[in-house]
């Protein structure tokens, strides 16, 4: 197996590529070349979840041929990280199976699933959104951690302390960083769940110095929460990703290893993006050495992932690892609009019933694309989970025609898609209880989706 | 050849993506002694359009976008020698200095940001990605730049933005700039807060305010620089 030394090794001796060269000249034709070599063709329209096992094989042989002509780049070193064929079967084959996380009751772990698998997903619960304020971080938090299918939590990204914006590379983003997991811990801990792992490190801090900022076992994360290196697109190792995975790999941290492919980039539409998909996870314990990948495919113009060819792009990538390689994973979904609209609830449930018949397990939806302050709650996340319980076992053709129902709703407003409220607009954050108003947007969602045919509780 | 099917010719280059039959045909067309202004927007130019809209609506994608505007600018290595030896022709659009804010890598929306804008006829001075903020200083003084673009996609680097917005103003030539934003945190709203001039939610969006930007200062009577 490959370590993650001789990873930094070559990044430092792989051949010498100029930066675009290495997307137009190296990306580019080696994405082009497996999907031909291996006749891969986008399936109908109407289908959204597509269910061809072959289709999805097709794409798992091809995003390893990928891999292995194209490699990684180091931006740092302009140099290319290359491996061998056997080098990445063996990294396949040896790859975790299972990832432990969190600590006392909360103590599990994240474990692969099988396209239209019975096994009930992983459900990753939170985000991180942008919050305005310590409260509001603290108590939505909380919100999530009463969700009781919650396996494991993102935290906000506090962008302020004591007005000081939070800025990358400044001493307030290293304060932020220790803040948002101190919130994090004892807003669980009021919930009555200190134990429920943190595996987002760290929306607020994206610096190697942010993540040594939050390894104090005092304060900071555990080596059992969940370490985030986020790679940039497309196949991209900086030394900021090389630095941090460096330093969580010594004292023992999951690192899980972000990266989706960005729909109509490099990858192209929706056969490229899903090898490319396919390619990240399969890639991800080779490179980095990930016991766990987080996937989040956006669209290039949209920002969302909930588009049609989203859908069936994730869900190809997600069958062909799923068929094919026994590594956990989780997908993130970001739909187009705002939190407490019913519309937020459709592409909610139409992102999670993809990803569960696909095989993956799920972090619940980004409303508003994940930019919008405040603009997310525990309601549309808990809905989520719903969701993502219910689908467990469903078969990918009846996931298909109910998926099709809720994007004939959606899909004509994605363009255009409603805000929605901040969560303390549609939340009482004292009592943390949803509106009204909010609460209805979800039942009413939920008897939808029981009409639709999916068995929600 | 004659001149119709030389343009129609040089805006399936475009559309082909054939930068070596982009090239015979700007020759051609010169040697027949049309006009290089016409060469563009008659034909390069008519082939962009075309692809802009095709990318829009994803009939294609960014490797195409990026391979239709290397034959434009192939085409114009040609081109602007030739104008500018005629002593007139294609008017510059403005001149554009973009990058990444400080604390940030992410690079493509901002790449092909300043491709677009080349495209348009802007001459643009890409500063790459972690860019600090006395660098667009420096830049836009050596180049009289009206432009100024900056991208984050992380919502640490946003105030990054702001701090470029200070320098300008300590500088005492804010008002001589179009500072616009982008990336994928950053909304209208954003904007407004940190009082930069116009949010482009795609590069599209951004080169269309750009031009409108430009046209406006020069209806003014601004300049940048």
């Amino acid at each position: 197996m490959v370590s993650f030394l001789e990873i930094c090794r070559r990044a430092t001796t792989g051949p010498i590529v100029a930066p675009d060269d290495f997307d137009m000249e190296r990306f580019v034709p080696s994405l082009r070349k497996a999907i031909t070599r291996h006749k891969l063709t986008a399936p109908p329209k109407d289908v959204i979840i597509p269910w061809d096992d072959d289709l999805a094989d097709g794409i798992f042989l091809a995003a390893k041929d990928f891999l292995v002509d194209t490699g990684a780049y180091c931006p740092d070193t302009n140099r290319v990280i290359t491996f061998t064929r056997e080098e990445l079967e063996e990294a396949i084959h040896l790859a975790p199976r299972q990832c432990p996380l969190g600590e006392g009751k909360e103590a599990r772990f994240m474990r692969p699933r099988r396209p239209e698998d019975p096994q009930i997903p992983w459900c990753h619960v939170g985000g991180g959104i942008p919050v305005s304020s310590d409260e509001i971080a603290s108590a939505v938090v909380e919100g999530y951690a009463r969700i009781p299918h919650a396996d494991s939590m993102s935290i906000p990204a506090l962008t302020q302390l004591r007005g000081m914006p939070v800025q990358a590379g400044a001493p307030s983003e290293i304060f932020a960083a220790i803040q948002s997991v101190r919130l994090g811990r004892e807003s669980m801990r009021r919930a009555g769940r200190p134990g429920l792992p943190i595996i987002n490190l760290l929306s607020s801090s994206a610096s190697p110095m942010g993540v040594l900022a939050v390894t104090n076992s005092e304060y900071g994360l555990r080596p059992s929460d969940g370490w985030l290196i986020v790679s940039l697109s497309e196949m991209k190792l900086d030394y900021n990703v090389l630095n941090k995975t460096a330093a969580i790999l010594s004292f023992g941290g999951n690192v899980g290893f972000a990266a989706g492919a960005i729909y109509g980039g490099f990858a192209g539409g929706v056969i490229g993006s899903a090898v490319l998909d396919a390619a990240y996870i399969i890639a991800a314990p080779l490179l980095v050495s990930a016991t766990y990948h987080l996937l989040y495919s956006l669209h290039i113009t949209k920002s969302n992932s909930t588009a049609r060819e989203l859908l069936t792009s994730v869900a190809l990538g997600c069958q062909a690892v799923s068929r094919n390689m026994t590594f956990p994973y989780f997908d993130l979904g970001y739909a187009a609009a705002g939190t407490a609209t019913p519309q937020l609830y459709d592409e909610t449930a139409a992102r999670i019933i993809a990803d569960v018949v696909s095989g993956a397990n799920i972090e619940t939806v980004h409303p508003a694309k994940g930019i919008l302050m405040d603009n997310y709650s525990p309601m549309e996340m808990r809905f989520a989970c719903e969701v993502a319980h219910a689908a467990a076992g469903l078969g990918r053709r009846d996931a298909n025609e109910i998926v099709k129902a809720l994007l004939a709703r959606y899909e004509p407003h994605l363009d255009d898609p409603p805000e929605g409220q901040r969560f303390q607009d549609c939340y009482n954050v004292d009592t943390l209880e949803p509106t009204p108003g909010h609460l209805e947007v979800y039942t009413s969602a939920k008897e939808e989706l029981r009409r639709l045919g999916l068995p929600l509780r | 050849m004659n001149e119709a099917e030389i343009l129609e010719g040089l805006k399936q280059a475009v559309l082909d993506y054939d930068a070596e039959a982009g090239t015979r045909l700007v020759r051609q067309g010169l040697d027949q002694g049309i006009p290089p202004l016409q060469l563009i927007d008659g034909g390069l130019s008519r082939g962009i359009a075309v692809i802009g809209e095709k990318f829009q609506t994803m009939e294609i994608f960014l490797p195409e976008l990026l391979m239709a505007a290397k034959v434009f600018l192939e085409a114009m290595k040609i081109l602007e020698p030739v104008i500018l030896a005629a002593g007139g022709g294609r008017q510059k659009r403005g001149v554009a200095v973009i990058g990444t804010v400080k604390g940030d890598v992410h690079s493509i929306g901002k790449d092909l940001f300043g491709t677009l804008l080349k495209v348009a006829g802007f001459e643009v001075h890409n500063l790459g990605v972690n860019v600090h903020p006395g660098k667009f200083i420096e830049k836009v003084e050596e180049t009289g730049a009206e432009i100024v673009g900056l991208s984050a996609l992380m919502t640490t680097t946003m105030p990054s933005m702001r701090e470029v917005i200070e320098f300008f103003q300590a500088r005492g030539i804010r008002e001589r700039h179009t500072i616009m934003v982008g990336g994928g945190p950053v909304t209208e709203a954003y904007c407004k807060r940190i009082h930069a001039d116009a949010y482009g939610e795609t590069a599209q969006d951004g080169v269309e305010l750009a031009i409108r930007f430009v046209e406006q200062r020069r209806a003014a009577g601004r300049g940048g620089g």
